[in-house]
């Protein structure tokens, strides 16, 4: 990272992270908020954005016709964990693959068109791997904007 | 109003991204042939119907230096789920909180949230400033840490 983040800066990505103003002319309104100049809050998104800390100006969209998801985890001997995190990773369906610090150590999410799917990928890897499966799916969602806050 | 195609290129510009200038809004609205105000109105409504998740600037976190996140699993008494789900929800550091299903005897947490950080020790103490300012010390947690990633896929979507 070349660019170092000040407290201002800091204040300011959190800002324009969530809520974006809606009106003519949103910076004036955001400096407004934060007591900074609008000329410098200008300057320094488009700094922020040249240095791809920024990557774009925009909507996050659902993921088309993916109403289906669940969270999964396989608890996988240690010297099998790269194999089987290679064959997970390779289901389209999947589309986050991690390997953390527990007895479960493989956690990846799955999308699907539709439950059956949904269903079918998960036995499909439990053909090939035959280690505990955890299969999780929201039940309830408290909160899910994604924003990480600095 | 504004017909299908002009929604739908609307929502494709969001998608590619607005320029970072004075009056951003205006060449999409003048492009689609509708007013700024009807165009925030539009967005108003895709943020509303859950359409587009969220709308702003799209921060890389990797790029500030946010390369680690734990995923801390709770276990909480079902009658109590809802509104520790809520107040943990609310907390400016978790980024995700659901409640999934327990799966007995191997598995007893219900509830899961999703915390980054610069360093596994910064996520560690976010972790500890949470249960203490919300006194939740009396509740069982795991804490997942990442270890390596092996897909992380779909930047203009949520995955």
């Amino acid at each position: 990272m070349s660019l170092k983040l000040s407290k201002k800066d800091i204040l300011l990505i959190n800002r324009i992270q969530r809520n974006f103003p809606l009106c003519e002319d949103p910076f004036a309104q955001i400096a407004e908020e934060l007591g900074f100049e609008k000329s410098w809050v200008l300057k320094r998104v488009n700094k922020l954005q040249q240095e791809s800390i920024i990557s774009r100006f925009g909507s996050v969209a659902k993921r088309k016709n993916d109403n289906f998801s669940t969270l999964a985890a396989l608890k996988v001997p240690p010297e099998r964990v790269n194999d089987v995190a290679h064959l997970v990773s390779s289901y389209d369906e999947v589309t986050h693959n991690y390997l953390r610090e527990h007895e479960y150590n493989l956690w990846f999410v799955v999308h699907a068109s539709s439950e059956k799917k949904l269903n079918s990928v998960l036995e499909d890897l439990s053909q090939h791997v035959d280690f505990p499966m955890l299969n999780l799916p929201i039940l309830e969602s408290y909160h899910s904007d994604r924003v990480i806050t600095l | 109003m504004i017909d299908i195609n002009q929604q739908k290129k609307i929502l494709t510009e969001l998608v590619n991204g607005l320029p970072i200038c004075e009056e951003p809004y205006k060449d999409l609205a003048y492009k689609v042939g509708i007013s700024q105000a009807q165009l925030f109105e539009f967005i108003h409504e895709l943020i509303d119907s859950n359409v587009i998740h969220r709308f702003g600037m799209i921060v890389d976190h990797e790029a500030v230096g946010y390369k680690e996140n734990a995923i801390v699993v709770w276990d909480i008494p079902d009658e109590e789920v809802d509104q520790i789900g809520a107040l943990l929800g609310l907390q400016e550091k978790i980024s995700l909180c659901y409640r999934r299903p327990r799966q007995l005897p191997d598995w007893p947490y219900n509830l899961f949230t999703l915390i980054h950080g610069k360093t596994k020790h910064d996520v560690i103490s976010e972790l500890n400033n949470i249960i203490k300012a919300n006194r939740i010390e009396n509740y069982a947690c795991d804490v997942l840490i990442s270890a390596e990633t092996f897909k992380c896929s779909g930047k203009r979507s949520d995955g």
